[in-house]
């Protein structure tokens, strides 16, 4: 059993050297026969040699897709995350712009106006459906006393009410409690304006036989201690006569936009000495209508 | 404790009615959110702690508010008074019935802040105030009411049957 082992395995060792030393001693002239037989199955060996070098170069470009697309949406994410975090400032910066627009129209409005005044920004509006107030930001503090005008470049608001060490309150001239003695600037016709429950203004007591009509300005009279004369208060829309009264009465349109309301001026005194009574008034009023 | 909840609940209310609420106008109309307040207290805490509040509330309120008369500090106690008795007395308290109440109370409190300015203030037509002011105040009071509940029974179920279970 051994034996005939031992023989099998030296017969493959035989025939192993003869095959080495056949395929050292091949003759270069069997070339031409290999290669016979070689290029029809590299031709064929190409084709899977092919697909599957396809496969792989398709596969990699479908993972670099991937991979790009990857990037490209946390570039996204980051990009939309800037956007965000851009319009946020945008925003902020235009509302500062817009600020300071305001303050700026204020600030030459405080120059030109020949009395002593104080700007106020408004903190708050009125807590009931009674009254038409606002609360600003301005006391006793600041110099502010109950009784002032309290007017914006575009006409006047109202006058200080209450005040506090810090804040004040505004009772606005749409307020049926608030009056203000005004005059008709084309016909020097006075009157005295007041609110109404609906929120409208109106110039009551105005003379019979005034020839007032739609579109007069109506501008403080400069009577009362509050304002000084001809501060515009609003445009005439209506006019009306009625029957129980001997008077006329006309109702406005404020010039001041009180749905806008941000910042104030409080006129902190009326009386100056050099005689341009409603003067920086009357030349924002030209500038509105002239579109400046 | 219970005095510092109720001073902050004031402190965070007063801003929201003079800054905030005005967001919610209809028509020029804000719903009164103070006077929710105090009814809702009234409502669920009793009279006493209501006409308390209310009468802290009512005088902030008026400080605030374009009117040398302190009509706040007046009605808001009465408020306050209006939901606690109110909440006692109801047999069957629904969470439906709660802003028509305080429906009913705010065109109550309404016609006595007409009284009371009508005897300082000029020239008031009643009519026109009555329609124009009173009337859908106490409305949008009823259905701010209504959408504040629904909101905080929606956020904290166990406030909804605190109320009703108590």
């Amino acid at each position: 059993m051994l034996r005939s082992r031992s023989r099998a395995k030296k017969t493959w060792n035989v025939f192993l050297v003869l095959l080495v030393a056949g395929l050292i001693f091949f003759p270069f002239s069997a070339e031409e026969s290999l290669n016979a037989v070689a290029v029809p199955l590299a031709e064929v060996i190409k084709v899977p040699l092919t697909v599957v070098s396809l496969i792989k170069q398709k596969l990699d470009a479908g993972r670099e897709v991937v991979q790009g697309l990857i990037n490209l949406h946390d570039q996204n994410q980051a990009l939309a995350d800037e956007l965000i975090r851009v319009k946020i400032e945008e925003n902020r910066l235009k509302e500062i712009a817009a600020s300071v627009d305001r303050y700026r129209v204020l600030f030459d409005f405080q120059q030109q106006c020949p009395y002593s005044t104080i700007v106020a920004q408004v903190i708050g509006r009125a807590p009931t459906n009674w009254h038409r107030s606002v609360v600003i930001a301005k006391g006793k503090r600041d110099g502010v006393i109950a009784g002032m005008g309290v007017i914006t470049p575009s006409g006047v608001v109202g006058r200080v009410l209450k005040v506090n060490r810090t804040f004040s309150v505004i009772q606005l001239i749409l307020d049926r409690n608030n009056a203000i003695t005004a005059v008709v600037q084309r016909t020097r016709d006075e009157g005295i304006i007041q609110g109404t429950d609906t929120g409208q203004v109106v110039m009551k007591y105005l003379p019979p036989l005034s020839s007032v009509e739609t579109g007069d300005v109506v501008v403080t009279s400069g009577l009362d201690n509050r304002f000084p004369k001809g501060m515009i208060i609003g445009i005439i829309n209506q006019v009306e006569k009625k029957t129980v009264t001997p008077f006329k009465s006309a109702t406005l349109t404020p010039h001041a936009d009180f749905s806008k309301l941000e910042e104030v001026v409080v006129l902190l005194e009326t009386t100056s000495s050099d005689e341009r009574d409603g003067e920086c008034f009357m030349q924002y009023k030209d500038e509105r209508e002239r579109g400046t | 404790m219970k005095f510092l909840v109720y001073g902050g609940v004031a402190l965070l209310i007063i801003p929201l009615q003079v800054v905030v609420i005005h967001q919610f106008a209809i028509m020029g109309i804000i719903p009164d959110a103070i006077l929710l307040m105090v009814c809702l207290v009234g409502l669920w805490r009793g009279k006493l702690e209501a006409v308390v509040f209310g009468l802290v509330l009512g005088f902030l309120q008026d400080l605030l508010s374009g009117t040398l008369v302190w009509v706040n500090l007046v009605t808001k106690p009465l408020v306050g008074l209006a939901g606690g008795v109110l909440g006692r007395t109801a047999i069957s308290l629904t969470s439906w019935m709660i802003p028509i109440l305080i429906t009913g109370i705010s065109l109550v409190s309404g016609l006595l802040v007409f009284l009371l300015l009508q005897t300082t203030s000029s020239e008031m037509d009643g009519a026109q105030v009555f329609l124009g002011t009173i009337l859908p105040q106490a409305l949008y009071d009823g259905a701010f009411g209504a959408i504040v509940l629904l909101t905080a029974f929606r956020f904290f179920p166990t406030l909804h049957r605190s109320v009703w279970n108590p």
